[in-house]
């Protein structure tokens, strides 16, 4: 299953139990648990996984495909366990997915959202992606972006355009513009980044990301106070997009996600027929009637 | 049946027990039967018990009845139970009672292995439910994929219950499967050519090859996956050059033809119960006969039909849905065969005969999903799906349960002399369908709206909360009808109405001698003419001679080695997982011992 030429390549990388996406062609830009496709253009997703099998799933779109570890290779023997899934979507809308092989103990939350936006919009989203925003001095948010980069998050985390460098957890590059965090768990909100770092474990067992009190994944538990949580958070739910391009590209009517695969598509023909507000999700937040990076 | 020691008045008889010890030491066929229904009967109530946990934890979207870490146990532990616990050791139960009496034999061909296979089952499941206790019961799914299974995802003794208890399971099955070949091929009463036998020895036979051929290559996935977790090779372990999908095929070469293992038992079991319950001849019975082979066969071809999703690539893909579809043809002839036996003739719907009707139904249903998965494009939408778990429900509760059901109450009267209450049976019968339909029905739609199998929890958003609460109904359904099973088995054990030689009237050999028959089975081993033998011409004379005086023929004494041989091989695994190297060579030298005096025991 060749991809056409001018295919987006997105690299989509497996994890205990969220998903990474890496855009190639634009530099090697990483989000996480909701991928930005383009509609009309070919997508070509190589996939495989840092750990466990994962199987990639967006039932609207297409058939699952295994994301399978790597075998070390050899000198000069080319991996072979890379899957593709080629499509190309044909509708805007978000669409939901998840993993569909048994990975571990948090398999059953380890969710995915497809963003499929406008040629225009997309622009906007990667432009919102490079010119990161960043609080204003002296804000709440600020406090939070500086205890973010001073405590243990930076380790595991990256957000683009701070000294957040981590590769081991989800790049939160404008994670307040994602409909949801935790692979899917809890619609974006602050309460729900709260909830998230107080205790991980509660929303996602087994996750390596530790809580203020306990530790996860062989590390300490972060120590974090309440207020330093809600700072922290408020800092997380600022990282939307500010530029006016951004904003112009996230006008539009309320996001619906088409979870529902009524007639499955075959890769090669593309994206299912748009299916509005089949379900609307409850994951759509306040935050997502705001202006952010969202498509329509 | 305690009795039946004292009939014995044949032969040298040198110390026979009685009560308990007498199970215990027992080495008929008859009794390991018993032994092993039983046993099968106590996994399917754990199995059932496993299952009432994973549906009440999915009544309700982001439940919290169960935690993820012991939802995970729990489809583990239901799938190994239903699978290894209940499904293959109920078949080997009718084996073992039933192709004796049908073939006209006085036992197996080996009826102390025999024993042993039975003491081995036992030990290995009692092994894998010990896990529950040390809080480690295994949890990376029946399927056991690499390499999640592996120490570095799954650092627990979990996978390591999993991966020694279903090696010792497999012992089991290769004894079993060995034993139930040489008994047929060799212990045929004169004249019981192998196109006279009846239908459900021939499944057996053709599931025993199944057997001895598909469990060695499970054990070698799991000496594998042990090495790979107590010694630190790397078979599966990627970051080291190894290969998870080593696992997956290995697994599904295994856990294909297992399928069949499981689903042919339950077509001979048809096979028999169709015609007895039409007074009509089995439809096509070379053609069933070949089918059922060929099923066995096929069922060799077809296994990467589980991995359209690894990603094989088109060619793979393409030969496995092609080689699924065509295993649809011979098992479409067996249905339509069951359904020429039945036109026609003189129905009567007994409780037995309402399940194997039942399974013709259900099971269709189940083969008919079965073809949608064959078809490799469908299938990347379906696979690892509730729409998965539907289909193999269909197949396996609809198909497996509803035809031993059906052996159940066909048998029953033959082995315990009493019949079984025919009005517990149809509320039990009606119970368990409607339960078994509203239970797995709707899965169908749950997997096609997007919930994945193994999932602990679901999002309120994918629109599946009021099915899988209809499901968990249908399953509470079943375990109602379960205990209705249960009461009806021990009441009519109890105070069943005496049940003489033949109450149904059916053809075959096993009931041309009393209920219970006598340890000896035939007084004189009759001469098979023809494939109805109690329906055609000689009747009288099949049914004076296996009803006669006893000759003097000799029956082998019984043994304590078995049940001390299957122990200390499961004392063995227990001291391998102290991971101190010289523990399980106490546990070694032990077993040595035992198999050398269970050898050099004499049998006169």
């Amino acid at each position: 299953m060749a991809a056409p030429k001018d295919a987006l390549v997105v690299e989509v990388i497996g994890h205990q139990w969220w998903w990474e996406f890496r855009y190639p062609q634009y530099g090697g830009m990483a989000t996480a648990n909701e991928v930005h496709l383009i509609q009309g253009r070919p997508v070509d997703f190589v996939m495989h996984s840092a750990d466990v099998v994962h199987s990639f799933w967006i039932p609207r779109l297409a058939g699952k495909r295994d994301v399978n570890p790597q075998p070390t290779p050899p000198p000069n023997v080319t991996a072979r366990r890379v899957n593709h899934i080629v499509l190309t979507p044909d509708s805007t809308g978000v669409f939901w997915g998840q993993c569909a092989v048994y990975c571990g103990a948090s398999h059953a939350d380890m969710r995915v959202r497809a963003v499929v936006q406008t040629a225009a919009e997309f622009t906007g989203w990667l432009q919102a992606y490079n010119t990161p925003p960043s609080p204003a001095a002296g804000t709440l948010p600020a406090q939070g972006k500086q205890i973010f980069e001073s405590h243990m998050c930076m380790v595991c985390h990256t957000v683009q355009g701070t000294n957040a460098r981590g590769v081991v957890g989800p790049n939160l590059t404008l994670v307040g513009s994602r409909e949801t965090i935790a692979a899917g768990m809890l619609p974006t909100s602050v309460a729900s980044f709260e909830k998230w770092i107080t205790l991980p474990q509660a929303v996602k067992p087994g996750a390596l990301m530790p809580g203020i009190r306990e530790g996860a994944g062989g590390m300490p538990p972060t120590g974090l106070t309440r207020d330093q949580v809600h700072a922290v958070a408020e800092y997380l739910a600022s990282l939307r997009p500010a530029t006016a391009a951004a904003a112009a590209a996230a006008a539009g009517g309320p996001p619906a996600v088409t979870g529902v695969p009524g007639t499955p598509a075959s890769p090669a023909a593309g994206g299912s027929a748009p299916a509005p507000a089949a379900t609307t999700s409850p994951a759509a937040t306040p935050s997502s009637s705001t202006s952010t990076g969202r498509m329509r | 049946m305690a009795t039946a020691a004292a009939e014995i008045h044949a032969g040298s008889q040198p110390r026979r027990y009685t009560g308990v010890w007498d199970w215990i030491t027992t080495i008929d066929h008859k009794k390991i039967g018993v032994l092993y229904g039983a046993t099968a009967l106590l996994f399917l109530g754990l199995g059932g018990l496993e299952a009432l946990g994973i549906r009440t934890q999915l009544f309700y979207p982001d439940n919290t009845f169960l935690s993820a870490e012991t939802y995970n146990e729990f489809f583990t532990m239901h799938g190994l139970t239903m699978v290894f616990l209940m499904g293959m050791p109920i078949s080997v139960a009718l084996f073992n009672y039933v192709v004796p009496l049908q073939i006209g034999a006085r036992d197996v061909a080996f009826p102390r292995l025999n024993a042993l296979s039975y003491w081995i089952f036992l030990f290995g499941g009692l092994f894998i439910y010990s896990s529950w206790f040390f809080k480690a019961a295994p949890n990376g799914g029946w399927f056991g994929y690499a390499n999640l299974s592996e120490r570095q995802f799954n650092p627990g003794a979990n996978m390591d219950f999993y991966a020694l208890g279903l090696q010792i399971l497999g012992i089991a099955s290769i004894m079993g499967g060995v034993n139930f070949l040489a008994t047929i091929i060799n212990l045929r009463a004169p004249g019981m050519r192998l196109m006279r036998m009846p239908l459900f020895t021939w499944m057996t036979f053709v599931t025993s090859f199944l057997l001895i051929t598909a469990l060695p290559v499970l054990a070698v996935a799991l000496f594998f996956l042990t090495f790979d977790r107590f010694w630190g090779t790397n078979f599966y372990m990627p970051a080291a050059g190894g290969d998870p999908i080593l696992w997956q095929h290995l697994f599904w070469m295994f856990g294909h033809p297992e399928v069949y293992i499981l689903i042919l038992p339950a077509f001979g079991i048809v096979s028999e119960v169709i015609p007895t319950f039409s007074r009509k001849p089995l439809f096509g019975y070379a053609v069933m006969v070949y089918s059922g082979a060929l099923i066995g066969l096929i069922s060799w071809g077809v296994w990467a039909h589980h991995m359209f999703t690894t990603g094989l690539g088109p060619i793979a893909d393409a030969f496995f849905t092609i080689t699924t579809m065509i295993i649809a043809i011979p098992t479409g002839v067996k249905i339509f065969n069951w359904l020429a036996t039945m036109w026609g003739g003189q129905l009567r719907f007994t409780t037995s005969m309402l399940f194997s009707v039942g399974m013709i139904a259900a099971f269709t249903l189940g083969g008919i999903s079965g073809v949608m998965h064959a078809t490799s494009p469908h299938d990347w939408q379906q696979h690892n799906t509730y729409f998965v778990i539907a289909h193999f429900h269909y197949v396996l509760v609809g198909g497996t349960v509803l035809g031993v059901f059906s052996g159940t109450y066909y048998w029953f009267p033959k082995i315990t002399g009493k019949l079984m209450s025919e009005t517990l049976g149809k509320w039990h019968f009606w119970l368990w369908f409607i339960g078994m339909n509203l239970a797995f029905f709707p899965m169908h739609f749950i997997g096609l709206l997007g919930q994945p199998r193994r999932t602990y929890t679901y999002s309120p958003e994918l629109g599946v909360t009021g099915m899988n609460q209809l499901a968990t109904v249908g399953a509470y359904l079943m375990a109602v009808a379960f205990l209705v099973y249960v009461w009806n088995l021990v009441r009519s054990l109890r105070r069943g109405e005496p049940a003489g030689p033949n109450p149904w009237g059916a053809a075959t050999l096993e009931w041309a001698t009393t209920s219970p028959p006598p340890l000896y089975n035939f007084g004189r081993i009759p001469v098979i003419r023809n494939r109805e033998p109690l329906w055609l011409e000689g009747a009288d004379e099949v049914v004076e001679a296996a009803q006669a005086r006893p000759g003097n023929f000799h029956m082998p004494p019984p043994s304590f080695w078995p049940i001390l041989t299957a122990a200390s091989i499961a004392l063995t695994l227990i001291l391998f997982m102290t991971h101190h190297w010289w523990a399980p060579v106490i546990g070694l030298a032990l077993t040595i011992l035992c198999v050398m005096n269970f050898a050099m025991e004499p049998t006169e």
